[in-house]
């Protein structure tokens, strides 16, 4: 950046150098050592003192009129060259002023850019510690919510235990007093030791027998009807009254066979 | 997290009912061994026949077996004589398992027209919303109709209650079948009269084989329930004779010196195993029916009788006194090896096979019978002696076919031999009919073809 300045900067200089030695060269070239065009009036009026010809003072006069115009137009040249020059040098300074101010801008607007970035970084580290710190609850809060539901769960589960030993409870007793209230009512005898019977039995809620099905036969009729008799016979059959229980004897299997015969 | 407790306990509901996926199962392993209850309604019947009431018939039928605590129905509130008329609701409030329902119609000639219908109380399935007005066939077991003459009513009535016994238990009902025995009148002042007799199972319908003056012994039926062999004393001395009941016919078997006695039938009918002294100690011998050659069996110097064939006819049970006290042996036939088979008690004799093998039908007394001879049943796998009478003193052992009744000769002192029966499991004790006069040494026809 600076480069693109120093360029124009030593131009200036170069010109202001080559302007002064213009100028320089051009009083040299003039008999007349004056350069103040104030000075010139004053020379002039010590001549009219020494008069000699008047036509030659005139001539001298005219030359002088002549190398005065001269002097005035090279020092209004001069003049206009200084001003077009200061012109210049002013346009340069306000040039470089003006590069001095762009690259001041632009420092500005880089800092600020610097500033601006730095500000978002720290935006975003803060966001981003934010965040940190909000998924940091959230897990907190996931796991509190997590402890929350396991203890639900085991909750649950040790009341649904508790209700499944419950209800089994019930189950296994009325199983064997289903079987102790049908048992008298099948009648057996030593030949159909190895015989066996599969029923499906459905029950009321009061533990009426609605409806008896073979469902797998033993191959002897005779066995099977006493196994269907036995069970309708024993109508209505013992039922716990929670529901729950109940339900396990709406319908349920009963197999029958005599490893124990009782002889009455 | 409300709708993740929902999910949890949709879960949880899952579990609980979870068991309901799999269908209760309930095993009974004990049973009773009862007689089955079943009720027999009084048969519609229009005009009675003398001496024959088919529902009593098939009411003691059913009850002597054992097997039934049959009773004749006495209500007039329920009277079906017909499937359709069964109320079903009504005879499940009685208790019982099956129904007998029928009835007789007198038709011109001396016939009858009898109907029977054997009824499971309990359907096998349920159809609910059924109209009752249609007849559920599962209930109906049995359904049937005849026609006989008078003198076949007894017979039709017993061959009823053959196949209602057969459709309940599954086995042949043996009250077609017929008894063999002697009975022995002793009037005075004339001589005691002997009659070599066959009745019925249940001791009606009695018809004599042979009369004498003398002893008859031992009646045996042959395998064919045609020919009966027996020892008669009609020429003074002990003889053995086979006499066909259809044709009248008789053969003499053995008549030798000493003692001819106890004969028993082959399973195939062509030997007949007998037991002889000729003058010395008491032997048994295998008889050939078709070539007459006899064969001895035993030659012991104890007391040998009672020849009981083995159901492969591969071997004799007989009674022996070799042991000091009579004994049950089994001799095979092949060796002539012999074994005793009974060891408790201090009498075992006129011992038999049961039809199925598994155990000696035999006479016992020991301390289990405080003395006095019963019929009892040793079990072959175990040879425990099951005791089945409990009063008097038994005689002549003999089973059914079926091996579902013994009858045998019941002693009581003051009074005359007479015919008794007890169920194999020695449920039902019952005395038969009988004539005047003692009524011994029954023996149980095999099952009779007719």
């Amino acid at each position: 950046m600076k480069k693109r300045f120093l360029t124009p900067f030593l131009f200036a200089i170069l010109l202001h150098v080559v302007v002064f030695i213009f100028i320089f060269f051009s009083i040299s070239f003039s008999s007349q050592p004056t350069s103040m065009p104030s000075a010139a009036p004053e020379q002039i009026n010590i001549v009219k003192a020494v008069t000699v010809n008047q036509a030659q003072v005139d001539q001298e006069i005219a030359h002088l009129q002549q190398q005065q115009a001269a002097a005035k137009a090279a020092q209004q040249a001069r003049e206009q060259q200084a001003a077009q020059q200061r012109l210049e040098a002013k346009r340069e300074t306000e040039r470089a002023a003006k590069a001095l101010a762009a690259v001041k801008a632009e420092k500005a607007l880089l800092a600020q850019q610097k500033q601006q970035a730095a500000q978002q970084q720290q935006k975003l580290a803060q966001q981003k510690a934010q965040q940190d710190q909000e998924n940091l609850k959230r897990q907190k809060q996931q796991a509190a919510q997590q402890e929350l539901q396991q203890k639900l769960q085991a909750e649950q589960q040790e009341l649904a235990a508790a209700n499944a030993k419950r209800v089994a409870g019930l189950v296994n007793k009325y199983n064997a007093l289903i079987l102790n209230a049908i048992y008298p009512n099948w009648i057996v005898n030593d030949k159909q030791k190895n015989l066996s019977t599969d029923l499906l039995i459905n029950l009321a809620s009061d533990g009426s027998v609605l409806n008896v099905t073979v469902a797998q036969s033993s191959g002897s009729a005779n066995f099977d009807r006493s196994a269907v008799a036995a069970v309708y016979k024993s109508s209505p059959l013992p039922v716990p009254q929670d529901p729950q229980a109940f339900a396990e004897f709406k319908q349920f299997r009963l197999t029958l066979k005599p490893d124990n015969i009782v002889s009455q | 997290m409300n709708r993740y407790l929902k999910i949890c306990f949709l879960l949880f509901g899952f579990l609980i009912t979870s068991p309901s996926w799999a269908i209760l199962h309930l095993v009974l392993t004990q049973g009773v061994d009862s007689a089955i209850p079943m009720a027999i309604v009084p048969f519609a019947q229009s005009v009675p026949v003398s001496g024959v009431d088919v529902s009593i018939i098939i009411t003691n039928d059913l009850y002597n077996s054992g097997h039934f605590k049959a009773s004749t129905s006495d209500t007039k509130k329920q009277t079906p004589h017909g499937v359709s008329e069964m109320n079903y609701v009504y005879w499940q409030q009685q208790g019982v398992n099956y129904v007998v329902i029928g009835s007789v119609k007198a038709l011109a000639n001396q016939q009858y027209q009898v109907s029977f219908a054997l009824i499971d109380v309990y359907k096998n399935q349920s159809q609910p919303g059924a109209n009752p007005q249609v007849v559920d066939q599962t209930h109906v077991l049995l359904n049937e109709n005849f026609t006989v003459p008078t003198s076949r009513l007894r017979p039709l009535t017993h061959h009823i209650s053959d196949m209602i016994y057969q459709k309940i238990t599954g086995d042949k009902g043996v009250f077609s079948t017929k008894l063999a025995y002697v009975s022995v009148q002793h009037p005075t002042p004339k001589p005691s009269v002997y009659k070599l007799m066959i009745s019925d199972y249940d001791g009606f319908n009695p018809q004599p084989v042979l009369i004498s003056k003398e002893p008859i012994m031992s009646p045996s039926w042959a395998p064919d329930g045609k020919q009966l062999a027996y020892v008669s004393f009609e020429k003074r001395l002990p003889a053995i004779f086979i006499s066909n009941i259809v044709t009248g016919k008789r053969r003499l078997i053995s008549d030798f010196a000493g003692i001819n006695g106890a004969p028993a039938f082959a399973p195939n009918g062509t030997q007949l195993a007998i037991v002889l002294s000729k003058g010395a100690q008491p032997n048994i011998y295998i008889a050939n029916l078709s070539t007459g050659k006899l064969q001895q069996v035993t030659r012991d110097y104890a007391i040998t009788t009672e020849p009981s064939w083995s159901l492969d006819a591969k071997s004799l049970l007989f009674t022996s006194d070799r042991g000091g006290s009579p004994q049950v042996y089994l001799i095979n036939l092949a060796s002539g090896k012999s074994q005793r088979m009974t060891f408790s008690g201090n009498y075992n004799a006129q011992a038999s096979f049961t039809p199925d093998g598994n155990s000696i039908l035999l006479l016992h007394r020991g301390e289990d019978t405080e003395g006095r001879f019963a019929v009892a049943l040793q079990d072959l796998a175990t040879n425990t002696i099951q005791v089945l009478t409990m009063v008097g003193s038994a005689q002549s052992p003999s089973m059914a076919p079926n091996g579902s009744m013994i009858v045998y000769t019941l002693q009581q002192s003051g009074q005359k031999d007479e015919l008794a029966m007890v169920s194999s499991d020695g449920r039902v004790r019952l005395t038969l009919p009988s004539e005047e006069g003692d009524v011994r040494e029954p023996s149980w026809s095999p099952y009779l073809g007719n």
